[in-house]
């Protein structure tokens, strides 16, 4: 009988632990990746409800912050706002207003542009419109073209006051894309919290937030492994925290036997060849996502020592040797598989 | 005994809810509905991307993209994917293959 009566306590307690909070989760192709959304909860129909707002959100600040929608803010901003050289070397001053949501990016991004000493740069859309990695015949510009183009280059010439928006040359113009993914995450997360969701994780194609823990447990997040497709290089046990890799494996192309990436060096305008891949680890997606392109570009012993400097920042740099380096708070929460 | 039973009826409780893992993909297209297809039937699928087609072929509880419209042929040179939480991704064409279940118990997701 005592053997019986165990055995029920043992079954209620498994009845009760598995039916608390339930997985749910949403897939959709969002920011030219794939984008999901998996909160643990234990109402279905207000889990359900959450995670869609929280997908319409993050459509929201693609379609304000995409360069490539001709109709996003951004995209208004790159056509109409330069300082127009008049006769008699008047400047004919072209500000344009910006919505408050937009400028604070902006500012942001100025922030982590001085702090990579301007190897995160969103003035970098002049670059970015002569490569290409997406659509067929991809090759690489002619070098005229790209210092022709890396005089446009430089946020200390995109200029805000008050609101708005102006460039100190004409064809300049703003590409968030090595920041929106991360705006857009850390966006989705504040939708959950807002709707009581407490443990969820929302996935940008490998650019996520963990939110809360997952059925009473950190959350355990492996880091690619940049040279091998399938493989990880480690993982780590994270809480409330976003998690961001900017790598060399994701958009490519092969011209002349060289690999070309996508993450272009505002300074050079060739792709940046100092790291194979960076993984930051912090308290905004927004930030970390900067942050990796940023330290992609500044090169691993600069961008180890920014990380160390930073508080609630810990990161994983991979140098374009293979060598791994860790940040001194990850050392020992990095459990390594490869 | 008590901790005896309890491990034995956790066991229990894990193989009854996870021996569905790895015999089903679920296959995404565009901003459709998730559809679920059996691994344990050989055949091919067509897939009607946003660019294009996109053939997936199953084949002794594997699968591969075989054919797509897209230029890189990521997709198909991702090659064949059997494992629980192993994935094909055609993104020109919006089309997301996964094979159910997670990549590994430990792991919850990738950062890349």
């Amino acid at each position: 009988m005592k053997k019986f009566r165990a055995l029920i306590f043992v079954f209620i307690i498994i009845f009760i632990s598995g039916c608390g909070k339930k997985e749910y989760s949403k897939v959709e192709f969002l920011m030219d990746t794939v984008v999901e959304i998996k909160v643990y909860h234990k109402r279905k129909a207000e889990a359900e409800k959450a995670i869609n707002s929280s997908m319409e959100e993050m459509k929201r600040v693609e379609q304000k912050m995409s360069c490539f929608f001709p109709g996003s803010e951004v995209s208004r901003i790159n056509k109409e706002a330069f300082l127009e050289e008049k006769k008699g070397s008047l400047l004919v001053e072209g500000w344009i207003p910006v919505s408050d949501e937009l400028f604070s990016l902006l500012e942001e991004s100025v922030l982590l542009s001085k702090l990579t000493k301007g190897s995160f740069d969103i003035t970098i859309y002049p670059l970015r419109k002569i490569w290409k990695f997406e659509g067929e015949n991809l090759e690489v510009p002619s070098k005229g073209k790209i210092e022709r183009v890396l005089e446009l280059v430089a946020y200390k010439n995109m200029i805000l006051q008050n609101g708005k928006i102006s460039f100190a040359k004409k064809g300049m113009g703003i590409d968030l894309g090595g920041i929106a993914k991360g705006y857009a995450v850390d966006a989705a997360i504040k939708v959950l919290k807002d709707k009581n969701i407490n443990s969820a994780i929302v996935n940008a194609g490998g650019d996520m937030y963990v939110l809360g823990r997952k059925q009473g447990k950190s959350w355990r997040i492996g880091i690619r492994h940049p040279r091998r497709e399938r493989e990880i290089l480690g993982t780590i046990e994270v809480e409330d925290r976003a998690i961001v890799t900017s790598g060399d494996y994701e958009r490519f192309f092969f011209s002349g036997g060289k690999k070309y990436h996508h993450i272009i060096n505002p300074k050079t305008g060739y792709p940046a060849d100092e790291c194979q891949s960076v993984t930051i680890v912090a308290e905004e997606a927004t930030f970390a996502d900067g942050l990796a392109t940023g330290i992609f570009v500044l090169g691993p012993k600069e961008g180890m020592a920014l990380i160390e400097n930073l508080e609630g920042v810990e990161g994983v740099i991979v140098n374009k040797e293979g060598d791994v380096s860790v940040s001194s708070g990850l050392i020992s929460k990095i459990e390594y598989v490869n | 005994m008590f901790t005896l039973v309890a491990i034995a009826s956790f066991s229990f409780v894990r193989l009854f809810f996870i021996s569905n893992e790895g015999k089903e993909a679920l296959i995404k297209v565009g901003n459709g509905p998730v559809q679920r297809v059996s691994l344990k039937t050989d055949r091919r699928i067509n897939l009607e991307g946003e660019k294009g087609r996109v053939v997936i072929e199953i084949k002794e509880g594997r699968m591969r993209a075989v054919e797509s419209s897209c230029f890189q042929k990521i997709c198909v040179n991702t090659g064949w994917i059997n494992k629980p939480g192993q994935n094909i991704i055609c993104l020109p064409n919006k089309v997301l293959v996964t094979i159910e279940g997670k990549e590994s118990p430990k792991i919850d997701a990738v950062s890349y």
